[in-house]
């Protein structure tokens, strides 16, 4: 965490590994990768394919995951990509891989929940991004 | 530059290769109408992967390519360099040895890209 003056008030951020200042406001965006304990649990090689795309490891905004990422580029109007660029196409692509690729396989019960809660996160991210 | 060709504009960079690229979409299960960040997340990747460590030349093509997408001025391919390609190779056990090898090969673009992704990244 760092702390910075601006503007007569006193303003606290978290700041990534190369300087990319999260205002204090954004605070609740803070999170752990889901990553590796979403891995431990998946059996399926194109699920683990899914979750791999999806979540990043070493990401400090919330679960890590691309649905996450989305909703926080949407709610705060901070754009993770450089000119503006966002996560959108590349939910609405795992979106469909997900649905074409991993749900018409033959999935355990444990990895058809995880594969559903995931495309759902995914399907309400994309959701709120487009405004509907 | 068109976002439904990438995959294929890449793979023909590589013509002694596309065994591999084939081997590597078909364990993935990685098809081109899902789009161009399942390809280049599940095939592309692992390649790229690969000969930053092993081969300076196809890492000279691979990120000249690689800076072509990212100066593109269509943000959808920009994005797949930004969100697939560099997030993964940041988040790669061995991202320190892959980024050592291949920052010798990126263009100033995609430099600038890696410096702005790799502040969201702890």
């Amino acid at each position: 965490m760092g702390g910075g003056f601006h503007g007569g008030f006193i303003t606290n951020f978290y700041v990534g590994k190369n300087g990319n200042a999260l205002p204090g406001e954004h605070k609740k965006w803070i999170g752990v990768s889901k990553r590796d304990s979403l891995l431990k649990k998946a059996q399926n090689s194109k699920l683990r394919n899914a979750i791999n795309q999806m979540y990043r490891e070493g990401s400090f905004i919330g679960d890590g995951g691309t649905a996450t990422i989305l909703k926080f580029e949407k709610r705060t109007g901070i754009n993770v990509g450089r000119n503006g660029n966002s996560h959108i196409q590349k939910a609405l692509e795992m979106e469909r891989y997900l649905k074409n690729r991993v749900l018409r396989e033959n999935l355990s019960k444990s990895d058809m929940k995880m594969a559903n809660k995931v495309l759902r996160k995914l399907r309400l991210a994309i959701l709120e991004a487009k405004g509907e | 530059m068109k976002y439904e060709d990438l995959y294929d504009d890449f793979v023909n960079l590589f013509p002694e290769d596309k065994q591999l690229f084939d081997d590597l979409s078909v364990e993935s299960a990685a098809h081109q109408e899902d789009g161009m960040h399942i390809m280049f997340g599940m095939v592309v990747v692992p390649y790229l992967k690969r000969i930053i460590i092993n081969d300076s030349e196809k890492t000279r093509v691979a990120f000249d390519y690689i800076e072509k997408m990212e100066k593109s001025g269509d943000s959808k391919i920009a994005e797949v360099v930004e969100f697939t390609i560099l997030e993964s190779i940041l988040d790669s056990e061995n991202k320190n040895e892959l980024l050592r090898e291949c920052e010798k090969y990126m263009g100033e673009e995609t430099r600038l890209a890696l410096n702005n992704i790799s502040g969201w990244f702890k």
